[in-house]
């Protein structure tokens, strides 16, 4: 058994004291004194086992007690705050306006599509000829940072070109899907 | 503060520290470095709860009826009377038996599926 450096207690304590300010005020006036002389107790016995190793392994347990218990003591606190509560029942609500806005930006991004739609679009890539659904991006020029996607059938097999109702999409490059048979491929929209 | 209309089910599974100083009060009343030797020897010194973490414990368990204060003293010659003494309500004792049968039923299919070695399983016979 180690005889306990005395300053080297009164010095950890006097530190361990500073840290209680972390603590919420109504906890540390509650509980402050006696964490402080557990701590005491603590360092006393850490001391008279292992010396300064004890010490030390004391103050890295005690650190991370510190940090973990702060955060859930503020946490309650914060829970029980007048203004926390009188807020609570705005959480119900928020969810609501959540959803609401979910629901109602899904028709604001189809209104998006441009009201005469592209009817057409020049393209040289090759189509390759087991590809029977062509995807497009393409942007008006008056909106061109707008893309929209469109589907379009293949004119050299005489079908006829339409317009898929549309969502904005990130512009990419031509994307050639074989196990689906789609190309996708981004180009400008004419008018024709 | 006691909890008699609370079901002790309603409070499980209970965090380890809770559990843990309801273990150190159940066979009398210590103060805070009592409970934490308690449960230092109690779990060959692998837990160490500190100050704060038993503290925090404390005043929800103090909340919850789990354990109140206690006024008196073993000896004030022998004690330092700032020293605050805490002890486990008949509720507190009814929440520790029911985690710590709850615990046991975990344990019990532990051994049923052979997670612990060399325990035996807890139902077994044997054939003549």
């Amino acid at each position: 058994m180690k005889t306990p450096s005395k300053w080297l207690e009164k010095i950890s304590v006097f530190i361990y004291r500073v840290l209680l300010v972390f603590y919420p005020a109504d906890f540390r006036r509650v509980y402050g004194s006696q964490m402080v002389q557990l701590f005491w107790d603590s360092c006393r016995e850490a001391q008279q086992h292992a010396g300064m190793r004890g010490l030390i392994s004391l103050w890295l347990s005690t650190l991370y007690d510190v940090a973990s218990s702060v955060i859930v003591e503020r946490s309650m606190t914060m829970q029980r705050h007048p203004v926390i509560k009188r807020l609570a029942w705005l959480s119900p609500v928020l969810i609501v306006l959540v959803l609401l806005s979910v629901v109602f930006s899904v028709p604001r991004i189809s209104s998006e599509a441009p009201a005469s739609g592209p009817t057409h679009i020049t393209t040289t890539t090759p189509v390759p000829p087991h590809v029977d659904l062509l995807l497009a991006t393409c942007s008006q020029p008056d909106a061109p940072s707008t893309i929209y996607t469109v589907v379009v059938s293949i004119p050299e097999r005489g079908d006829r070109v339409g317009v898929a109702p549309s969502h904005a999409v990130e512009p990419g490059p031509i994307i050639h899907d074989e196990q689906f048979g789609r190309l996708l491929l981004r180009g400008p929209c004419y008018d024709p | 503060m006691t909890h008699p209309e609370h079901d002790p089910e309603s409070l499980l599974p209970l965090r380890p520290a809770v559990f843990h100083i309801l273990l150190a009060l159940a066979d009398g009343e210590r103060h805070g470095y009592g409970i934490m030797q308690e449960i230092l020897a109690g779990t060959s010194g692998k837990l160490r709860i500190g100050p704060g973490t038993l503290y925090g414990s404390i005043k929800r368990m103090l909340a919850d009826g789990l354990i109140e204060e206690s006024d008196e003293r073993p000896d004030p010659a022998l004690d330092d009377e700032r020293r605050r003494y805490y002890r486990l309500t008949a509720f507190g004792r009814r929440v520790a038996e029911a985690e710590a049968k709850r615990l046991l039923q975990v344990v019990s299919v532990a051994q049923q599926k052979r997670l612990l070695r060399g325990l035996e399983p807890l139902s077994w016979s044997v054939e003549r």
